[in-house]
């Protein structure tokens, strides 16, 4: 099962939709074209005479996706709201005619007033759908009642049954089942931002700050429900500078923590990014893409800020970045990212977009059956603390030129007896005293930098690689694509192969 | 145990234990304010009995955010502007720390005036120390938000036209718990008013004055102040919201006019400050989260030992599964 949601960056209005593309094969993107339109409008446009406060907007569910709809596919739409007559900008008949769709017009609304209430036209709508492609509605009764009281839950299924059985008035014409068949394991349902926000909890984040930026949003929701049954803290607070430079302060303070935001909030974090790579403060930031520049087109998916998250701040970047391409690599790699932060002690970032966090898949339940991480990467105890190295002030040398494994001097947590040091966004000596010396900033930057090699032999590794290709291996063509675009890619490489391919 | 063992440690410390070995010297300029910054800070310290390794000294940027350069304690030189939103996380994470936060007029009123707005605001238990010179000093001498109108900078030469911040005021609307102005060149008070704020369970402000005399002659001026505690010409209710207002008003009024007051001007023990009142959501653990996490042996959790799970697979509370399976359980059509 294979989802995806689009909506406009209002609160009114506007053409909404959901696509679902359900399959007895594994699917992998939305696909071309769809066999069964269900067209509500919107009835909370409209003013007390019954008029569309967005004129022929309101319509669009009715006529914006005939190019994509199959031969022989279905319309079921809403005519106690949507009149066809009004659609000018096509022959609705004429093209159902042409193409061999079936119509059925049903008033919903008139179900949902009668059964429930006028907002309840979409479950009489989705019982009508059970009805065109002969699902059980048992199914949806169960998710009715799983999500409402009791009483609002009643009325739904009253409307459910309602819409299911008008629909069966009809004299069906189609051929149009929906896919049968089951899983071998138990399955869950879960977008992007989910899994990102599980991915985090599994890898022991407590502490999350931010501020609502769509798509970010919703991964920064799931956490903010969760984290307080897994004893941890989430903070919405005055803006992205803010937020980031929270998720330092409490990831200093031994905390594992993260922070995130879209486009336009990311770019306020760039100054604290930096900050975190100079004081080799761990912390995994988010960044859910957004069509930008600027304001850009908030609720639509882009992938343009690579570089953006790559460079953003100032001197070389000392960072890690992963572009998890589906469900599963959202939640891995975010565990990665924490992974990697909290044992090289820098910024780890997980970039993403509105469609990768937004999409609910089918993915294997048990693939979720992991073993947290506590681990709070390299840090000492004060018993070892003790035993490392000190300037004769006593200040425990933080930042030694030699850096331990991998370059990495573990760290002592403020409150830990004798590990006391100073954190400074200036270069800095052995124990964090501000330099400007040229060959202690020599010794610093080549120790920093050294984690990124490390990190890339670790992650080159084919074991463990992120990176991974489809096709044939001795290909004489490639493309190379990042993130979530590889399914589309992968799907589309073998007509692609085939246009490439030299005579 | 704790992993802290620094944190409520019963040992008496004195001023020198608040002092680095010989370096680093303090670089500030012969006769600057910030010198009686530190001095009051090393004084309060040992006074209230902490040692430097239970404080967390988080600065901004600017000859005033030096001061965790010059004072022996765990240190966090952040941003310019970026002290508070450091500082109140570390808080969060470890309660058990004495969290100070310090930073310049610009750094504090300016820059970073919306994480001072909303800290205050939120009540967060720590200590903020302005270091008020009505300059930028590190940046050589630009004009300030505290600086006064008509005052003629490299920036302003034909002076300025704006009138300057009032930080009392603008704390006690935030809704700071604690709010006092002391001056450089009044040290006893200076250390009684910063051992009083580390005490405060809340958001403690303190607008400190301190002379620039590098690039604001008019530093002098901080000289004679009047504390309106000692003084019979001030008759206030420092617990009271409104006569509070008032007295602020006058003084940053004043102030301008070559009069210094200082003092505490509003103060209110009873409001719960944030991590109590987000502990009372139910929203915030009872034990500092830091506990859970530092003090384990590093790397051997993955790498080798199977790690004992804070929460496990199973342990994963019903809403959990229900929020990230919500049809886990059903056969697919
Ligand atoms: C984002 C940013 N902008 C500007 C600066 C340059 N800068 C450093 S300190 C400072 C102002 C210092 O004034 P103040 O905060 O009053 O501190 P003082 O030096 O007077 O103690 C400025 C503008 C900076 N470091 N970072
Ligand atoms: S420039 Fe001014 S504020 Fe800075 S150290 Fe010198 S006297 Fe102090
Ligand atoms: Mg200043």
């Amino acid at each position: 099962m294979f989802t995806h949601r689009h909506y406009p960056s209002r609160i009114r209005g506007g053409h909404t939709y959901v696509e679902v593309r359900a399959d007895d094969e594994p699917v992998r993107s939305r696909g071309d074209g769809f066999n069964f339109l269900l067209a509500l409008g919107d009835s909370f446009a409209r003013n007390p005479d019954d008029e569309a406060y967005y004129g022929k907007e309101e319509l669009k569910p009715l006529y914006e996706h005939f190019d994509d709809l199959n031969e022989g596919g279905v319309i079921v739409y809403d005519e106690g709201l949507l009149d066809e007559a009004d659609v000018t900008e096509t022959d609705l008949q004429a093209e159902a005619d042409e193409n061999g769709w079936h119509v059925y017009p049903m008033d919903l609304r008139g179900i949902a007033r009668e059964h429930g209430r006028e907002v309840m036209r979409n479950t009489a709508g989705v019982g009508a759908t059970a009805a065109v492609l002969d699902i059980d509605t048992g199914y949806f009764e169960e998710l009715i009642r799983d999500a409402m009281s009791e009483e609002v839950a009643e009325a739904n299924v009253e409307t459910l049954e309602a819409g299911y059985e008008a629909a069966r008035e009809f004299e069906f014409t189609h051929d149009l089942r929906a896919p049968e068949g089951s899983h071998d394991t138990e399955q869950a349902l879960m977008g992007g931002s989910a899994a990102i926000a599980y991915g985090a909890l599994d890898a022991g984040c407590r502490f999350i700050s931010g501020y609502p930026m769509t798509p970010w949003t919703d991964a920064f929701t799931i956490m903010s429900q969760n984290l307080p049954q897994f004893g941890g803290i989430s903070e919405q607070v005055e803006d992205e500078i803010a937020a980031a430079s929270l998720a330092i302060g409490a990831s200093h303070a031994g905390v594992k923590a993260m922070s995130g935001s879209s486009g336009g909030g990311f770019a306020l974090m760039s100054e604290p990014l930096g900050l975190a790579e100079m004081t080799e403060t761990p912390v995994v930031l988010l960044e859910a893409m957004r069509a930008g520049p600027s304001t850009g087109m908030p609720t639509k998916p882009e992938q343009a800020d690579l570089e953006h998250v790559l460079y953003t701040s100032q001197g070389d970047s000392c960072r890690v970045v992963f572009a998890p391409a589906n469900v599963r690599e959202a939640y891995e790699q975010t565990r990665k990212a924490f992974e990697l932060a909290y044992d090289y002690h820098l910024p780890a970032i997980v970039l993403y977009d509105q469609k990768l966090g937004g999409e609910m898949r089918s993915v294997p339940a048990e693939f979720f059956d992991r073993e947290p991480d506590p681990d709070p990467g390299a840090v000492l105890t004060e018993d070892e603390i003790a035993e490392a190295a000190h300037d004769n002030s006593g200040k425990f040398k933080r930042y030694a030129f030699e850096g331990g494994e991998n370059g990495v001097n573990p760290r002592s947590i403020p409150g830990q007896e004798g590990g006391r040091f100073l954190a400074t966004g200036n270069e800095s000596q052995e124990v964090g005293h501000i330099t400007e010396d040229p060959d202690h900033r020599t010794m610093q930057m080549n120790r920093r930098m050294a984690k990124l090699d490390h990190i890339r032999e670790e992650l080159d590794d084919r074991e463990r690689s992120h990176q991974t290709y489809h096709g044939p291996a001795d290909a004489e063509h490639g493309i190379l694509v990042w993130g979530r675009r590889r399914r589309s890619s992968a799907g589309s490489s073998r007509r692609s192969w085939a246009a490439l391919a030299p005579g | 145990m704790t992993a802290f063992s620094a944190i409520h440690d019963e040992r008496e410390s004195d001023k020198d234990d608040f002092t680095p070995g010989v370096e680093p010297q303090p670089t500030w300029c012969p006769g600057c304010g910030d010198f009686a910054v530190l001095k009051a800070l090393k004084g309060a310290m040992p006074e209230l009995g902490r040692s430097p390794e239970e404080v967390l000294l988080v600065t901004g940027i600017g000859c005033s955010g030096k001061l965790s350069s010059y004072f022996e304690s765990y240190g966090y030189h952040a941003i310019h502007g970026r002290a508070l939103p450091v500082a109140r996380a570390s808080k969060l994470a470890n309660p058990g720390l004495e969290v100070v936060a310090a930073g310049g007029d610009g750094d504090g009123y300016g820059i970073g005036g919306n994480h001072f707005m909303h800290t205050a605001r939120e009540n967060h238990d720590m200590t903020y120390i302005v270091f008020n010179n009505e300059i930028f000093g590190l940046t050589k001498g630009q004009t300030s938000p505290t600086s006064p109108k008509g005052h003629k900078s490299k920036t302003q030469p034909s002076g300025s036209a704006k009138d300057p911040v009032r930080p009392l005021t603008l704390s006690l609307a935030s809704g700071a718990s604690y709010v006092a102005r002391t001056a450089a060149t009044n040290p006893r008070q200076a250390q009684q008013i910063l051992a009083e704020a580390i005490e405060h369970d809340g958001f403690a402000h303190i607008d400190f004055l301190t002379q620039c005399p590098t690039w604001n002659k008019d530093a002098k001026e901080y000289v004679p102040y009047t504390d309106i505690q000692q003084s019979d010409e001030f008759e206030f209710d420092v617990e009271d919201r409104r006569e509070a207002a008032d007295m602020m008003y006058e003084a940053e009024t004043k102030l301008y006019e070559g009069e210094v007051l200082t003092g505490r001007f509003y103060v209110d023990s009873d409001r719960p400050s944030y991590g109590e009142e987000k502990r009372a959501t139910g929203e915030m653990p009872e034990e500092p989260l830091a506990e859970r996490r530092a003090g384990r042996t590093p790397r051997l959790g993955r790498r080798g030992r199977p790690c004992a799970a804070a929460v496990g697979r199973g342990e994963v509370p019903f809403s959990i599964r229900k929020i990230f399976f919500p049809i886990g359980q059903r056969r697919c059509v």
